[in-house]
């Protein structure tokens, strides 16, 4: 019962066989192709292909004009700019039109359109130019029927395009340049070279002197109001100017896309030290107070002013000079901070009112926020960064809110001259009471839990002087503390401020306390000690150099 | 059917006892889960407080009297490399980063899938939160070292006749006289907290409440693999300090309830199905035996009659035959004694004529 | 001639055969491995560390021990459950091997646990009834047990112990229904225990179904083992065959093709399925992925094609092709969810690969089955009926 293999003459087997043979052979070429293509074209799914500067991403408008048979949904083109640029030689004119000298940063039009006239406006100038020339590697461009060249779902490119940040240094640089020229003769400044005010009903824009201020004030991230989005505004202000000096004999700004926007090439950006400061006008001190204005019936106001905290004396001059860009603070406008954010909150100030702009802790434009980020720096975070986060209403009101003005008139609050005085004599009023570094003791054994360890003899005065010489130079720390003796309750902390504390065992037990999270003796010392050295990065005793503070027992 | 019914009913009660004695087998999956023992204890370590200093490993290592390290503990080059816990380390302090070190050890699952796996019961969660192991009874499949999803467990393959898995016991011999575990007591950064799980967990997230910048916004084990007596809190991704975070919060019994679950259906009903299957196969062959008969006997008569009918045909016929052929000798004979005695009647008389007269010379 | 086949080999019987040679080697081999095994502890004869605790002597002396010793329960069904009569003369040979195949299996444990004589202490000391290491060492014991009393028939027949056989096979209907039951259980089991790491075992062979799988696999896995057998007992002891089981033989090899190619299409139905409902597409795209679609296209779809064509042509040679075929992928996946896509996170470094001595040991314990098969099929009635006994089944 061998089947065929034996009854069949030789013809049938051998027929058989040819047939068995192709089976095995068509399926051993499905089991090795299959699984490569599967796994062959996921992988190409996954590249992820180099990082530019320079994408821009080309998507067709959602409506308008299509005909039957336009595949909407063909995927966005991301178009190499520089790599443009370079193909036609900076001639920017092959692409974008000009209006009085200045290039239209849209490819080939001026005003936008609707979709169909908009795919064929780029369809038919892009293939037409790749037809035309070849590339300096004598490669063309994508053309006719190469559509999934241009139009590709899983591009190889992805963007890595920066923001560039126009801070004091680079606008001094602007502001310093010969080539940036002032365009009315009665100005001697050149501020008028960049900065307009606008007509947006008469859709002009002209100079107006003490006005000045950032571009993204009105340029916002997308068009609003018939103002141009920041980005264009930037381009059509910077890169033209830029492209108009490409001839001179003097170096100009970026013209490409990597200039600017690369993360690498933003580092080569020259940092300008001594800045001098730009004079808008503003305060060197001012005394906030909350209130939005002052009436003209005296029992009216009096009654505001009693509804108040004390005044906050501010010191802008310093505030100017110590940060990057008004920016930081002037996140919106210019304007003082309630001209916004009222007390009880409205619209302009998206509803955040007064009190929360100035304290929320986690905002670097609310005056406690950067307070706070400051206390992050190496010199402050020693014992800054093992202090509880407290919340504002925690915190003390009178480090800040110093000046009484309830018995102020009121006139003399109104004007700023005036209360500018109040808050300087408010800010040369503060003192700062320094201690003696003598009466500090210059040793203290720490012997409570010495047990495989002999006692520590703490340098004391030697850590405490090192400390005071970082407050030393730091205005803001001294605004602060008031005293040295806060330093103190750096390390003597949760207890008054005092040239005499408590004992640490006083209230550290020897087993840390889990309800209230305080650690025991042990946890504290080195907790304290070894945190604040490694916060401040100390690099001359490692955590682990158990030796350099107690010696170890025989 | 072939089956009787008794054997029947005797197949089905066999079945129904089986299914009840290993009724224990099965852990039927449910909205159960174990919160833990009530009070039992926990360590939180906070990885940001640790130094990497390993005076852990150094009393963990003479708590338990485990053999010493080629490296002394004070030797912190050893953190250059990845280490995991081995015969003769309960735990590793590892670094991650210039100032980034995280311990680690058995984390004394609440529902523990070493003590799941083990077929011999060699691992028992006790009520002290310990996860403990008893070396008596182990047999040494090391299936616990494949469950473990944070591969703490080692085994001693180089001990020839008593090999054991080792970890972490939480010190367990310490914790019940009311003693810190050797780790705890000895960190001098307090980066190790022993208490109650619950005000651990607790206390984990007053301290990320406390600095919301400085810690991931995360206590790791309070929920993973359906929580673990040991949490962690980390400045960092837990990813980054060699914590994975793919383990999701089912614990490891949950994963193979469904499986167990299964077992005593299987038990219950496969009999049943078999049994049935035979009966009908048996049954089939029975009847289409039967039929087979039927059809052979339906056969065996219809040629019989056929035969008889045939019999009896060919008997008439040859009795015709005979009484034919008999008819015909009669009538043969008749003719013939007609014949002869016509002869004889002849004969005599031709005897009796006038030749008579010679009858008297 | 059905005394000289019972018949002790006489003086001009050749012991020096190669592979009696080669058996030789490897049994002194294995003698030595195994002193150095109970002398100086597993880390000397394995590569087995801390992240990689099971290694070669689980994947495959386990894991595919137990998987191809399936036969015993999928002929002794066919046969008596399903009533299909004309598999009867495969029936011993394929308990024999499972027989053997089982008892290897304790035999490698032997080696591979730590203290084998605590063996018994999960069914009789101390229960783990949550582990499913427990139901497969208890179904294990319990099917052993089966399988044993199974084949006493053959040994009494040789040994003349009319009675007992007699006893015996009266019971074949109650165990094999039993044998059915155990086998599920523990086929399904094995595979359910790699269910409690699914941290360690890569997405595209880890599943909730994994218990499904192996036992599915298990079916036809038997069966492509009878045949695989059956061919290499055609071809090294075709002398000890009678009649029936040469006539039957190929009836056997084509209609358990037919069964095991309709469970490989099933199978792979199932394990598509499988992706489907956890979402592992992507990873097929991935080199894993490639290794998995070669494991399931190459090694399940492709055997299941040339059994189909096979069994319709009536081609026996190609039925044999997917017989090793279909081995070959069981073993496959077995190592791979075991060892290869097992731990396939750790780095390179980490990974496992079986040493010398392992694998010794393993090809040592396969021997040992070769050589208890060989001798048993040559002294008692497995590839024959025994004259007395004739018809009495």
């Amino acid at each position: 019962m061998n089947g065929l293999s034996v009854n069949a003459n030789h013809g049938d087997r051998v027929m058989l066989k040819q047939r068995s043979l192709r089976l095995l052979l068509g399926t051993t070429t499905l089991l090795v192709l299959f699984p490569l293509i599967v796994f062959a074209s996921v992988k190409i799914m996954e590249d992820p292909g180099e990082k530019r500067a320079d994408i821009l991403t080309i998507d067709i408008p959602p409506s308008g004009n299509y005909k039957d048979g336009d595949d909407k949904d063909m995927p966005p083109v991301l178009f190499k700019h520089d790599l443009h640029s370079r193909a036609v030689e900076g001639q920017c004119s092959k692409c974008h039109d000009n209006k009085e000298g200045k290039p239209i940063f849209k490819f080939k039009r001026t005003e936008d359109m609707a979709g169909r006239e908009y795919m064929d406006l780029y369809h038919d100038n892009c293939v037409a130019c790749h037809s035309d020339m070849k590339g300096k590697s004598g490669k063309r461009g994508p053309m006719e029927a190469q559509c999934r060249v241009c139009h590709n779902a899983q591009p190889k490119v992805s963007s890595s395009r920066e923001k560039i940040a126009f801070d004091k240094s680079l606008h001094y640089t602007h502001e310093k340049a010969k080539a940036v020229k002032s365009g009315i003769k009665e100005e001697e400044t050149n501020c008028n070279a960049c900065h307009h005010s606008a007509n947006i009903k008469a859709k002009t824009t002209f100079y107006e002197k003490g006005k000045e201020s950032a571009c993204v004030y009105c340029h916002k991230p997308v068009a609003e109001n018939g103002v141009r989005p920041a980005r264009n505004a930037a381009h059509d202000s910077c890169v033209a100017c830029h492209l108009s000096m490409v001839d001179d004999a003097e170096k100009g700004g970026p013209v490409e896309c990597a200039g600017c926007h690369d993360s690498e090439n933003q580092k080569k950006i020259t940092v300008n030290t001594d800045i001098p400061r730009l004079d808008r006008n503003q305060p060197d001190h001012a005394l906030l107070t909350g209130w939005t204005e002052l009436g003209t019936n005296a029992e009216e106001n009096k009654k505001t002013i009693a509804a108040h905290m004390d005044a906050v004396p501010f010191n802008h001059k310093v505030h100017e000079a110590k940060n990057l860009s008004c920016k930081v603070c002037h996140h919106q406008t210019l304007n003082k901070c309630s001209s916004c954010h009222t007390a009880t909150g409205q619209k302009k100030g998206g509803f955040i009112k007064l009190g929360k702009a100035m304290h929320t802790g986690s905002a670097s434009q609310s005056c406690i926020g950067c307070h706070n980020e400051m206390k992050t720096a190496k010199e402050c975070a020693g014992c800054h960064a093992q202090m509880p986060q407290k919340e504002a209403k925690d915190q003390e009101c009178a480090a800040c809110h110093a000046v009484d003005v309830k018995s102020e008139s009121p006139d003399r609050l109104k004007d700023p001259k005036a209360s500018g005085k109040m808050a300087l004599a408010a800010i040369e009023a503060k003192t700062y009471k320094k201690v003696n570094l003598q009466e500090i003791p210059e040793t203290v054994e720490i012997k409570i839990i010495a047990d495989e360890y002999k006692p520590s003899d703490f340098p004391h005065r030697m850590m405490v002087e090192a400390i005071f010489k970082k407050v030393e130079d730091n205005g803001m720390a001294k605004a602060f503390h008031g005293t040295d003796l806060t330093l103190c309750a750096g390390c003597h902390h949760n207890s008054p401020a005092t040239l005499t504390p408590p004992k640490c065992a006083s209230c550290h037990g020897k087993k840390p306390d889990i309800a209230t999270g305080k650690p025991g003796l042990k946890g504290a010392y080195h907790g304290q000690c070894i945190t604040c050295h490694q916060k401040m990065e100390v690099k001359s005793v490692l955590p682990t150099d158990c030796t350099k503070c107690h010696d170890k027992k025989e | 059917m072939a089956i009787s019914r008794r054997k029947f009913l005797g197949c089905l009660t066999a079945a129904v006892g089986a299914t009840t004695g290993v009724g224990s087998l099965a852990h039927a999956a449910s909205n159960k889960a174990f919160k833990g023992y009530p009070d039992s204890f926990g360590v939180l370590h906070d990885s940001t407080k640790c130094i990497g200093c390993r005076k852990c490993e150094q009393a963990c290592n003479e708590v338990n009297g485990l053999a010493k390290p080629e490296k002394p503990f004070d030797d912190l080059k050893v953190l250059e490399e990845r280490r995991r816990t081995d015969e003769a380390a309960y735990t590793v302090v590892n670094k991650f980063g210039p100032t980034v070190f995280a311990k680690t050890q058995c984390n004394h699952c609440q529902e523990p899938a070493c003590a799941s796996a083990c077929f011999v019961k060699a691992f028992k969660k006790d009520k002290t939160g310990a996860v403990i192991y008893d070396e008596s009874l182990c047999v040494g499949c090391r299936y616990c070292m494949v469950a473990c999803p944070f591969n703490v467990p080692a085994y001693t393959y180089n001990d020839p006749l008593t090999p054991k898995v080792t970890k972490c016991t939480l010190c367990h011999p310490r914790i019940i006289e009311g003693k810190l575990p050797g780790c705890v007591e000895i960190c001098p950064k307090e980066a190790l907290v022993f208490g109650k799980r619950a005000d651990l967990v607790k206390l984990a997230w007053k301290r990320i409440n406390q600095a919301p910048g400085h810690y991931v916004q995360h206590v790791y084990g309070e929920h993973e693999m359906g929580g673990t007596s040991w949490l962690y809190l980390s400045g960092i991704p837990f990813e980054q300090i060699g914590m994975r975070e793919d383990l999701g919060t089912t614990s490891a019994p949950q994963l193979t309830s469904g499986a167990l679950a299964s077992v005593p259906i299987v038990v219950g009903l496969w009999p049943v199905l078999l049994t049935g299957v035979y009966a009908i196969a048996k049954r089939k062959d029975k009847i289409a035996k039967e039929e087979q008969d039927t059809a052979v006997k339906d056969a065996i008569d219809q040629a019989t009659e056929e035969m008889n009918k045939q019999l009896t045909q060919l008997k008439d016929k040859m009795t015709k035959e005979q009484q034919t052929a008999v008819a015909n000798e009669v009538k043969k004979a008749l003719e013939e004694a007609a014949k002869k005695a016509e002869e004889e009647v002849e004969e005599a008389a031709k005897a009796d004529t006038p030749d008579a007269g010679k009858e008297d010379e | 001639m059905d005394q000289e086949k019972n018949a002790y080999p006489g003086e001009s019987y050749n012991w020096f055969t190669p592979f009696n040679i080669l058996t030789a080697i490897v049994l002194a081999v294995g003698l030595v491995l195994t002193i150095l095994r109970f002398t100086q502890g597993i880390g000397a004869v394995t590569n087995l560390d801390n992240n990689n605790p099971w290694g070669l002597w689980i994947g495959f002396d386990l894991l595919c021990g137990v998987a191809l010793a399936a036969g015993g329960f999928t002929t002794s069904a066919a046969c008596y459950i399903f009533g299909l009569k004309r598999f009867h003369s495969a029936v011993r040979p394929a308990i024999l091997t499972a027989f053997l195949g089982y008892a290897l299996v304790v035999f490698a444990l032997h080696y591979d646990v730590g203290r084998p004589w605590k063996l018994p202490y999960p069914i009789f000391v101390s229960q783990g009834t949550s582990s499913l290491l427990f139901e497969v060492g208890l179904c294990v014991f319990l099917y052993l047990t089966v399988l044993f009393i199974e084949w006493t028939p053959a040994a009494f027949e040789w040994l003349g112990f009319k009675g007992l056989r007699k006893m015996v096979v009266r019971l074949t209907l109650v165990l094999t229904i039993f044998g059915v039951v155990l086998s599920t259980l523990h086929q399904s089991s094995l595979g359910a225990l790699f269910m409690i790491a699914p941290s360690k075992l890569h997405p595209l062979w880890y599943s909730g179904y994994l218990h499904v799988y192996f036992f599915i696999s298990a079916i036809f896995a038997g069966l492509s083992m009878v045949i695989f057998e059956g061919t290499m007992a055609h071809k090294w002891l075709h002398d000890k065959m009678d009649d029936t089981h040469l006539a039957e033989a190929d009836g056997v090899a084509f209609g358990f093709a037919k069964a095991a190619s309709f469970i490989m299409m099933g199978y792979v139905g199932i394990k598509i399925i499988g992706l489907a409902v956890d979402n592992n597409w992507h990873y097929l795209g991935t080199g894993w992925g490639a290794w998995f679609l070669v494991e399931l296209i190459g090694f399940v779809l492709f055997p299941a094609i040339l059994y189909s064509a096979g069994a319709r042509e009536k081609n026996l040679k190609l039925v044999r092709i997917a017989g090793i075929w279909t081995v070959l992928g069981i073993v496959l996946n077995r190592f791979n969810i075991s060892m290869i896509a097992f731990n396939y996170h750790l780095p390179d470094a980490d990974r496992y690969f079986p040493s010398i001595p392992e694998i010794g040991t393993t090809i040592f314990i396969v021997f040992v089955g070769i050589t208890a098969y060989r001798f048993i099929t040559a002294k008692m009635p497995i590839l024959y009926e025994h004259p007395d006994y004739k018809d009495e089944h």
